[in-house]
This record gives C-alpha cells, sequence and structure tokens, in this order.
C-alpha cells in the first residue's frame, strides 16, 4: 500500500492494476483517503457504470468535482456532449485537464482513475477496456488509470494483448494484527464523532472510555472469525451487529447508577472491571459464532440481527450480569420485568422506548418467520403435488415402475427394489453418476407428475382411504370399490391441474417449455429454485404428510 | 542512440538519428523559413509517451547552429543531461540564469501536455530549450487547442553539501535523503519512458534503424515530392513502433497535418471518419488555406449537396456533424488538396480491416494511389502500425491492390549485454547537477554498476530478454526494486529484482491462495477431491457433501496434540456458502453457464481455474494440520 502511494506520488506509471483477493473495498478506501490529498482522482464503481456514456460522465464529472443538480437540468461538466464515444471522451478529458491546470497555478496536476470490479466493465463493455488501459498515451495527458480487483489481470485482460501491461501490485491478505488495527481505529473515530451527539448522562456505545473493553471484545471476535473470514469489512460488520448489544449491561447499570444517584454530582463513566469483562465474554461468546454464521453470508441485517439476539434480562441475571440492586424484580419471567420496567412512573420515557423495541423486536421476528414453513402456507394437495415433483426431479423416469408399482406382492417387491437400490449405489469407483440430488431437479412431464401424486395420494393419505367407502357409489359409473380408482378420480380433476398452476405462478414449480403449451406430453416442469428443490424443505414436507421420503428415493444411499 | 553513446563514442557516426539530425541540419533554412507550423508538429509529437530522446536531440542541434554563441555549453549540458554519462569533463558549466529564462517563457506558451514537465525539469526545460524561439511564433499564428498550461517549479531539493564524505553502504545519512527521493522519481520516470536503443556495433545497424530510415525516406518523399504513399510498420509489443513513427514525423522538414487514428477507439468507419475531421479541422483553420483551394474544397462541398465540409467547418459544428459514409469517399479523396501534405497514422491497423466493407481504408489507400506527384495536391501519406503479421491477408483485394505493400518491420530482440546497458541508462538518467548531492551521485554510479555487475542479476536479465524483448516490461522489472529504496537500504539488491521478476513478469496465478481461509481452503480441496474422483466440473452441493463428509470423518476418530483437537473444525453451510461466492467473484470458481431463473444458484455447475498442483502447494505451505490431513484422504482416495 505505502508503495503505490509512493509510486503515485513520484512518477506513476499509466495502467497499474492491484490484485486483491479478499477486501477490495477496504484497499480502495485506504487508496483513496490517501491519494485524495494528492491527486485529482476519481473512484469509479463498475456495477454503478454499466454504460460507457455512465462512465465518461461519471469520470469528467467526479476529475472537474462537478455535482449536476436538478436546478440545472443535471447538466454534465461539459457543454460539448462528450459521452457518445471514446473521441469526444478523450476531447473532453484534455479540456477537462487544460482547464484543472489553468485553475491550479501552483501545483503539478496528476490526474487518476480508480476502476472498482473492472471485471464488470469488461463484462458490460468489452471494447472500452484496451483503449482505457492505454487512456495516457491516447491522450497525453498525466494520469494513471488504476484497477482494483479480486480477480486477477489474466481475467479481464482484453484479447489480441490489445491493452498495456500493468504495473502489477498485490495486495496481501490481511493478517488479525491488521484487522485489529482497522477496528480499533474505525472505533476511534466513531468515538470521536459521536461523542458530541450523545448526552453527558447517557454514555454512549462508542464512547472513547470503552476503548480498552472494544480492543478485548474485538480480539475475542478476531479470534472466532478469523478462521472463517479475513475481510475486515466482514468482521467490522459483525462487530457493528454485536458490540451495543455486549456493552449495554454496563451502559445500563451506568443508568441506573446515575438515576439512582440523581442529587449527587456527576458520576464518572468509568471502564468495566476486569471480572466484569470476562462475565460478559462468557455470556457472549457463543452468540459470536452465531452472528457470524448469520451476519457473513447475509442471512438477514445487522440491525436485525441485532435486535433479534438482545439478550433477555433473564439470562444475563442467570450469568450474574445485571448488577443494579434497585430493580428488584424476580427475573425469573420476562413478562415481570417489561411489566415492571412499564409500570415504573419514574422512567417513563425509558420504558417508553423499551415498549418500541420490544414492538418491533416483535415484528421483525414475525417477518422470519413467515418465509419459512411451505406446510402452513399451502394446502394439503399442493404439498402432495411439491413432494411428488421432488421425487419426480430426482428420481430416473425408470424408477417409478420400482418404486410405485403395486402388484399382487408389493410388499415383497418393495424389499427388493430397496435391496437393488443399495447394491447399485454401493460400487463407487469411476466417474460414477453424480447423484441427481447435487446436480439439481431434472425436469419431468406434466403426466408424470400427476400419476406420482397419484401414487402418494393413494397410499399415504389417510382422508382418501377413509373416503374409500364402498357405500358411496358415484353417479357416473365409476366403481371406487375398486382400489385406486377413486384416486384416479381425484387426481384428474381440474383442481390438481390449477394447484399445478398455482404453483408455477409461486415459482415453486418451474415450466421449462415454453408458456404457450399448456398441456400434453411436451410439457416438462421442474423444482423450483431454492426451496423446493432442497431435500431438507421436502423431507420435513413429507413428515407432516407421513410420505416416506427417503424410501421413494432411487439412490438413496447417497442421501446424507 | 544514447546507449551507443555510452558504449562507444566512436560509434555517433553511424547512428541514424545523428543521420536524420545531419540531415536536419543541413536543411535547417527551410525550416527558418517555414511556417511555425513546423514547430507544431514538433511540439505534438514531443509529448508522446515513447517520444525520443533523439527528437530533443535533433531539435536542440538545430538551435545549436541557430545561435552561435552558446553551442559548447548547450550541447556540453544536453550531453550530460541525456546520456548521463560519468565523464566530468563534460561537466556543465551551465549557466543557471539561463534555466531560469528558460522557466519563465515556459508559461506562456502552449503546451499539449505539460506532463513531462511536471515530471521532471530537465526534460522540460531541454525542451522548452530547443523549441522556445519558435514557439513563440506559434502563439502569436496558430489557433492553440489548450490554453497555456502552468508549469510548475522546479522540485526543491535542499542540496545540503556536507564534506563529509561517507562511503558506508549500510544506511544513508540525512542529508542525503532527499536526493535519494530525487533520483527514485528520475530513475522511474525514465522507467517509464525508455530511451530508444542503438545497435552495438557498428558495421550493421538494427532493425530499428533501418525502420527509422526507410520510414522517414516514405515520409519525405510525401512531405517534399508530394507523393502518394502507404506503409505498414509491423512489430511485436513495446518494439519501438510508435517510437519510430513519432522520430520520423519530427524529423520532417516540412510542417504536414497529422492524423491520428487508433483502431481501437475508432472503432467504426463513422466514427474515424469524425475524428478525422476534427483533427484536420483543428489544425487547418481556413484562412490559413490558399484562396483557390479554398474554392475548390467549396466546390467539393456543394457538389456533396450539402455543406458539411468538415475541413472548412469549425470544430464545434464539425462535431456536430455526422458524415455519411457515402460521403466519406469525396470527402478524404479532398485531403491532398488541403494546403500542406498529410499524414494519417492508423494505430492498431489490423482493427481497421475488421471495419465493413474496409470502406475507409479503401477511401484512404485510393486517394493515396491517385495522389499524382508534382501537381498542385499535397503528398497524402498512410502509415498503418499493427503488431499482427498477418495484416496484409486481411485485406480485402480491392483494397490490397491500392495498397503499397511496403512493409517496415520493427524488432526488439536484444541481447543481454545491450539490455544491460539499457538498463545502466535507464538508472542513471540525467540529473541537474545542483539537485542532487555529488556524493550522492557517485555513490549511486557506483551501487548501480555493483548491480548489474551482480551475476543474479544478469541472469535475470538473460531470463527477461529470452522471454520478450519488449523494452517496457522490462522497465517494470526495476521499478519496484527502485520503490523499495528506503534511506535505510537505499540501494539496488539482486533479491529484490528477482522478487520484483516474479511479481511482475510471469507471475504466478494465484499467489495468494496459501492464505485464503479455512472454508475456501476446504473447498479447494473438495474440488480437488472431486477431480480425482473424476468430476470436472461440480455445484455447490456437491462441493458441500464432500466438505461435510471430510470434517465427519475427521470428528469420528479425533486426534488430540497437546490437548487441542486436531480435527477439522466445524463449517457450517452458510459459512461454506459464503465462501463459495468470495472464491467465484475472484474467479477461482468460474461458472460454466450463466444464471438462469430456473436453476437455483447452488446447482449452477462450477469449474476451478487453480491448478490442481497449485491446491496442493497452497495447502501444505499453509501448513493447517487438518487441511493437511484432508489433502491426504483426498490423494489417497483415488
Amino acid at each position: 500500500m505505502n508503495s503505490i502511494v509512493s509510486l503515485l506520488e513520484l512518477s506513476p506509471p499509466p495502467f497499474i492494476f492491484i490484485n486483491d483477493p479478499i477486501a477490495p473495498k477496504y484497499t480502495i478506501q485506504s487508496l483513496i483517503s490517501v491519494l485524495e490529498i494528492k491527486t485529482r482522482l476519481v473512484h469509479i464503481d463498475g456495477i454503478s457504470c454499466f454504460t460507457p456514456r455512465l462512465l465518461y460522465d461519471t469520470v469528467l464529472n467526479g476529475l472537474s468535482q462537478h455535482t449536476s443538480s436538478w436546478d440545472q437540468g443535471c447538466r454534465n461538466w461539459s457543454e460539448e456532449i462528450a459521452n457518445d464515444s471514446m473521441d469526444s471522451f478523450m476531447r473532453a478529458l484534455k479540456a477537462l485537464y487544460a482547464s484543472l491546470c489553468a485553475e491550479s497555478l501552483e501545483q503539478r496536476l496528476r490526474l487518476a482513475l480508480v476502476i472498482e470490479k473492472p471485471e464488470r466493465l469488461k463484462e458490460r463493455m468489452g471494447n472500452i477496456m484496451a483503449p482505457l488501459t492505454r487512456l495516457a498515451e491516447l491522450t497525453k495527458l498525466d494520469l494513471s488509470v488504476i484497477m482494483v480487483s479480486e480477480a486477477r489481470w489474466e481475467d479481464i485482460r482484453p484479447p489480441f494483448g490489445a491493452a498495456m501491461d500493468p504495473y502489477h501490485v498485490d495486495i496481501p491478505v490481511p493478517t488479525k494484527e491488521v484487522i485489529i488495527e482497522h477496528l480499533v481505529k474505525v472505533f476511534v473515530g466513531h468515538s470521536g464523532h459521536s461523542n458530541v451527539a450523545s448526552t453527558s448522562t447517557t454514555p454512549h456505545h462508542y464512547d472513547p472510555v470503552l476503548l480498552p473493553t472494544f480492543k478485548h471484545f474485538i480480539h475475542i471476535l478476531v479470534d472466532v472469525c478469523f478462521l472463517y473470514t479475513n475481510d475486515p469489512h466482514e468482521i467490522q460488520y459483525i462487530a457493528a451487529a454485536r458490540w451495543p448489544g455486549f456493552i449495554k449491561p454496563v451502559l445500563d447499570a451506568h443508568r441506573m447508577n446515575v438515576e439512582v444517584a440523581e442529587d449527587e454530582d456527576y458520576i464518572e463513566f468509568e471502564r468495566p472491571s476486569t471480572a466484569l469483562l470476562l462475565q460478559l465474554t462468557r455470556h457472549f461468546k457463543p452468540s459470536l459464532f452465531l452472528a457470524l454464521e448469520q451476519l457473513y453470508p447475509r442471512l438477514t441485517n445487522a440491525a436485525d440481527w441485532a435486535r433479534a439476539n438482545e439478550s433477555d434480562a433473564a439470562s444475563l441475571a442467570k450469568d450474574g450480569l445485571i448488577l443494579d440492586d434497585s430493580v428488584e424484580v424476580d427475573v425469573e419471567e420476562e413478562d415481570t420485568v417489561n411489566e415492571m420496567l412499564l409500570s415504573s412512573p419514574t422512567r417513563p420515557r425509558a420504558s417508553k422506548r423499551i415498549q418500541e423495541q420490544k414492538a418491533a423486536q416483535n415484528l421483525s421476528s414475525f417477518d422470519m418467520k413467515d418465509t419459512v414453513p411451505l406446510s402452513v402456507s399451502l394446502p394439503r394437495l399442493s404439498q402432495f403435488i411439491l413432494v411428488a415433483a421432488y421425487v419426480a426431479s430426482t428420481n430416473p423416469a425408470k424408477s417409478d415402475l420400482r418404486l410405485f408399482g403395486r402388484g399382487t406382492d408389493e410388499k415383497k417387491r418393495r424389499r427388493r427394489g430397496a435391496k437393488r437400490l443399495m447394491a447399485n449405489a454401493k460400487p463407487k469407483s469411476g466417474p460414477a453418476k453424480i447423484p441427481q440430488r447435487f446436480i439439481g431437479p431434472s425436469p419431468f412431464p406434466l403426466e408424470r407428475l400427476i400419476a406420482i401424486v397419484g401414487a402418494l395420494v393413494e397410499e399415504n393419505d389417510p382422508i382418501a382411504s377413509e373416503v374409500n367407502n364402498p357405500r358411496n357409489v358415484p353417479a357416473d359409473g365409476l366403481d371406487f370399490r375398486i382400489s385406486g380408482e377413486r384416486t384416479d378420480y381425484e387426481v384428474t380433476r381440474v383442481g390438481v391441474y390449477a394447484s399445478i398452476a398455482q404453483l408455477t405462478s409461486l415459482r415453486l414449480l418451474v415450466k421449462t417449455t415454453s408458456a404457450d403449451k399448456l398441456d400434453g406430453l411436451s410439457t416438462m416442469y421442474k423444482c423450483g429454485p431454492g426451496a423446493p428443490s432442497s431435500y431438507e424443505t421436502i423431507l420435513s414436507l413429507a413428515k407432516g404428510l407421513g410420505v416416506p421420503l427417503p424410501d421413494l428415493i432411487w439412490d438413496g444411499a447417497a442421501m446424507g | 542512440m544514447t546507449l551507443k553513446r555510452k558504449a562507444s563514442s566512436n560509434a555517433i557516426e553511424d547512428s541514424p538519428s545523428k543521420r536524420t539530425r545531419s540531415k536536419g541540419v543541413l536543411l535547417f533554412p527551410t525550416v527558418e523559413l517555414s511556417t511555425p507550423r513546423k514547430s507544431r508538429v514538433a511540439k505534438r509529437s514531443v509529448p508522446a509517451i515513447e517520444s525520443s530522446d533523439d527528437s530533443s536531440d535533433d531539435e536542440l542541434d538545430i538551435i545549436h547552429q541557430e545561435i552561435p554563441p552558446t553551442p559548447s555549453k548547450l550541447s556540453g549540458r544536453q550531453a550530460q543531461v541525456v546520456i548521463a554519462t560519468p565523464s566530468s569533463s563534460r561537466k556543465p558549466a551551465f549557466p543557471k540564469p539561463k534555466a531560469v529564462q528558460f522557466a519563465t517563457i515556459l508559461p506562456s506558451e502552449p503546451q499539449p501536455s505539460p506532463s513531462k514537465k511536471a515530471n521532471i525539469t530537465t526534460h522540460g526545460k531541454q525542451r522548452s530549450a530547443s523549441s522556445s524561439p519558435q514557439k513563440q511564433n506559434v502563439q502569436l499564428k496558430t489557433p492553440s487547442l489548450t490554453p497555456p498550461p502552468v508549469v510548475p517549479p522546479p522540485p526543491v531539493a535542499s542540496p545540503q553539501r556536507s564534506p563529509s564524505r561517507r562511503s558506508a553502504k549500510g544506511k544513508l545519512s540525512q542529508h542525503l535523503h532527499d536526493s535519494l527521493t530525487l533520483q527514485k522519481r528520475k530513475v522511474l520516470y525514465t522507467l517509464q519512458h525508455p530511451p530508444i536503443v542503438s545497435s552495438e556495433n557498428d558495421g550493421e545497424h538494427s532493425t530499428n534503424e533501418i525502420a527509422v530510415k526507410k520510414l522517414s525516406d516514405i515520409l519525405d518523399g510525401t512531405v517534399t515530392r508530394g507523393e502518394g504513399n502507404s506503409c505498414l510498420l509491423l512489430g511485436p509489443r513495446g518494439s519501438g513502433k510508435t517510437q519510430t513513427i513519432e522520430s520520423c514525423i519530427s524529423n520532417l522538414k516540412e510542417t504536414s497535418i497529422i492524423v491520428r487514428l487508433s483502431g481501437l477507439v475508432q472503432t467504426n468507419d463513422r466514427l474515424a471518419m469524425r475524428e478525422i475531421s476534427r483533427q484536420l479541422s483543428s489544425q487547418v483553420s481556413p484562412a490559413l488555406l490558399p484562396d483557390e483551394i479554398r474554392g475548390a474544397a467549396n466546390e467539393e462541398s456543394l457538389e456533396d449537396e450539402d455543406d458539411e465540409n468538415p475541413f472548412l467547418d469549425t470544430p464545434a459544428e464539425a462535431i456536430e456533424l455526422s458524415v455519411p459514409t457515402a460521403h466519406m469517399h469525396s470527402l478524404i479523396a479532398c485531403i491532398p488538396a488541403l494546403g500542406r501534405p498529410t499524414i494519417i497514422i492508423l494505430d492498431a491497423f489490423d482493427l481497421f480491416t475488421d471495419h465493413p466493407r474496409q470502406s475507409l481504408l479503401y477511401s484512404l489507400l485510393d486517394t493515396v494511389q491517385s495522389c499524382r506527384a508534382g501537381g498542385a495536391n499535397k503528398g497524402l501519406a498512410v502509415v498503418g502500425v499493427t503488431t499482427r503479421m498477418d495484416t496484409l491477408i486481411a485485406l480485402e483485394k480491392r483494397v490490397k491492390s491500392r495498397f503499397s505493400g511496403r512493409m517496415i518491420r520493427t524488432s526488439a530482440s536484444l541481447s543481454a549485454t545491450q539490455m544491460k546497458n539499457v538498463v545502466r541508462v535507464m538508472l542513471n538518467p540525467a540529473i541537474e547537477g545542483d539537485h542532487v548531492d555529488q556524493e550522492f551521485g557517485d555513490m549511486w554510479k557506483t551501487s548501480v554498476d555493483e548491480f548489474l555487475a551482480d551475476s543474479k542479476t544478469t541472469r535475470i536479465l538473460e531470463e527477461a530478454c529470452s522471454i520478450t524483448g519488449d523494452i517496457r516490461s522490462l522497465a517494470r522489472l526495476f521499478v519496484s526494486p527502485v520503490l523499495n529504496l528506503r534511506p535505510t537500504s537505499p540501494w539496488l539488491t539482486p533479491s529484490q529484482l528477482e522478487l520484483s521478476a516474479e511479481t511482475q513478469r510471469i507471475r504466478p496465478e494465484f499467489p495468494y491462495l496459501h492464505n485464503l481461509n479455512y472454508p475456501s481452503l476446504c473447498l479447494l480441496l473438495a474440488f480437488y477431491q472431486a477431480e480425482n474422483d473424476g468430476y470436472p466440473a461440480l455445484t455447490f452441493e456437491m462441493l458441500y457433501e464432500y466438505v461435510r463428509n471430510a470434517i465427519r470423518v475427521s470428528a469420528v476418530a479425533p486426534v488430540q496434540l497437546h490437548g487441542n483437537s486436531i480435527g477439522m473444525v466445524r463449517c457450517s453451510r452458510q459459512v461454506l456458502w459464503a465462501a463459495f461466492e468470495h472464491l467465484i467473484s475472484a474467479q477461482i470458481f468460474v461458472s460454466l453457464s450463466g444464471p438462469s431463473l430456473n436453476v437455483g444458484k447452488n446447482f449452477l455447475k462450477y469449474r476451478c481455474s487453480v491448478d490442481r498442483e497449485d491446491v496442493k502447494k497452497s495447502v501444505e505451505k499453509n501448513g493447517h494440520s487438518s487441511l493437511t490431513k484432508f489433502l491426504r484422504r483426498a490423494t489417497g482416495s483415488h
């Protein structure tokens, strides 16, 4: 990092490529913060600049530090049209450079274009890359193009060697120390910022007094996370989610103290003792790993996570972390705590806030819940269809007869099938066929789906078999005493097709053939992406229906 | 050229630059008498990236002839500046006031690129010295595109001359730090603007010298005799094609219109045409055109049935014009009718052949062919620059028949000793006497000599030039060693060079692989194992299965070492998934098919772009015990 800066300071090569596989964002931020003082620099994001026009305008506006406003009709920097082609862009760039030189008389001017995610530029506009790398040569200006990417230059390089070879810089993978240093720096920046805003009685989470505690916390956090990720930004994110909760008991205790000693002088907010720190650590350590698992893949966001994982008073009290004796509450149940807090007349504001927090917490947990169970939100027949679709997607078509075919001695046959199945799965030498479960669902015709639904309903639906009563004979000459007849009747109803259509519109099923073909042999379906093609979801669904799913999967031996 | 002077001083007579220079000197009166455009051309060419020291050299010699009183000083100084020989006999007795005077002249001059000046004052001053008398005229007469930029003051180094002669190699004394910084700056600058290389032996000329001669002959014919010429300049990357052209252009005896196009930028004929019209209109102002030509051009435009002759329009209007391709041919045909000879340089010529029907090339070459020497028309030269040897084949028949077929080659084959000399020149750039401490300069010189004499350095250089003759890539090798010079370690070391060769020249595919985090390495190992099993492409589900199995196996038989479990650490699916996505964005895992609405993300097939051996090595290098175990199992499972 230092070498790049000094290189840019001394005599920048026209094109630098920085390869940072772990934390390109971190690199860019630190690079920009250093360079901004010394050079005219523009930061381009390959995601937001997805057309050449946007790219040109961003560069020009950024270099001229021009911000377009509504009042001026969002005009760009240059009067002429500068964004219609590379020529115009370079012309405008030269003009810009000249005007900038005229503005700043004394200092030498050096332009720098920092491009983030250049691989996106390559995808969107491949023919821009080569001139971009040669920009200095083409415009004959003192500028350097710096690309920062996770990918390698070899993957981005335009063909035929048209682009100039860059000066390569490799950013090493950040070590623990670097990460800790970064986080502490962020903390200090925060405390400097928010100190003004926070009132004197309620110390902020990022109070400078807490810095040693924060360091301790960070050490623990990095120890937990470092094995799994070494991106400073990710760890910072997790820290931001956990730290307020971590330090909350301390802050609460202090607040209580202040309130108790209201008449006396100002109580100095002091940093927590080592014993307390250890207690806190013991209490919160399991949640750190949880945070990693949920926040690193961004399954939820930091605020929601912090709200959901706010430790309740009961568990805190169990670990002896509620220090204040003035709240004489039987902390067995949270409700009582709430009641006490709410009913206590001395702290109306606090109670109101707590109430709001509670509401928000409930809301968020509700939000999370409603996505989970398919078994609740879907009708029973649709659940059958989903299970059948999964079976049809995973099994080869030839296995259907063995799994579902019922002759006279169905049990025997079935066992044999299962045995065969085991025998089939055993020899796993050479490039054996990959189990369908790992490749993803395969398409199947509609008829097959309906047949399997029929088989499943016939065997596993107690409601259907109950109705198999010889007494109610239907009018249209069907004899329900023949086994399977009733199911056949049920399954070919319009309702089944309707629910398939509904599932398709929910994208739980996916139609792979074109939309204008409605039915017939050629209509192919498959399980939709996400939940309906995951084994665990379908298994739970099948359990609810009483379907023995593991028995119905052809290469079940490969099942975990 | 500089190299040669350094190497053998009696070889000067044979260097082409010398030759051209003598021509320039002979024909000097024409330069004097011609319009200021000449200086314009020279000026334009000077700031090119690979612009040669050659050109400035020649200009200097022109001045040298022009101003009798100062020649010895100038040339002496110039030799010191450009060649940087240690010969102290030519030590500059350059008067300080002169430099100041140049610097004061400078700001009032139009200069397309002040960058050079910004970077290095020696060159800037030198150039300003060479062209300042003419440039003042320029500003008066020719319309200038760029407002006068500002020339920064020369970097102020504090040359505290202390009498203490320190010979210690280890550290640098305090007073020399500024010198080191300055030296670094100069060296880095020179590394990015490498000098022209000339051949070592006196008898034969290097390919590039021949190329320069041939090309300047051709351009000469166009400029002085009004010929229509076309040629191709072929050569591998970094072999000095652009340098050759720039030096030829700067040596032209008569001012001409230079149009530069690049196949990379002008990706279709329309853009190219527009750019031609822009460049022409910026270089030719209607007022300067002779009346009859203007009339002819007007007629031309009338024949075109509209008023869009871009050569006579002001630039602003010309930009608005869209030149219909139907008119292109007739518009190009009137280029020779302009007041001055025109040289059109087509960079990345091979890309122009991709344009539909090659109509631009056809028009240009047709005009060239029909250009009669000796008529009222001026000459037109079309120079194509390309790296592709098969470009001629790519031309259409009708285009090829109009092309002269002249091909000039440049080459970049350097011997190791040549290479070494180039490096020596680059590492000992010209530095003004005041700025770098004399003491430091001497120390630096000896250290560079030592550095180059080292066997390791020699080996690396030999390797480098056996791979490529590209000077730029050679120079890149030296950037980071120079950059890493610190007051504590102020001299170049071969080991630094070796390190830089590793990162800059032949890069290891994934140098950071062994530092990846645990889940990523797990996934890579899973891929490794899957490849052993014969699956070249995998989905995330399969990878997850592999990792899960591995973790389970290691959990079955827990091994403890010093009280710590050394089994594989549990890794949840979500974390693995995040790591997986990281690897995808680093393009270590490459998707075989694009994302689709109908296929879940976890079922897309990926291929691993990391070599199997690399995975193995990096895991071994990482040294995580459980991962090595995983590796052993993966290799054993086959």
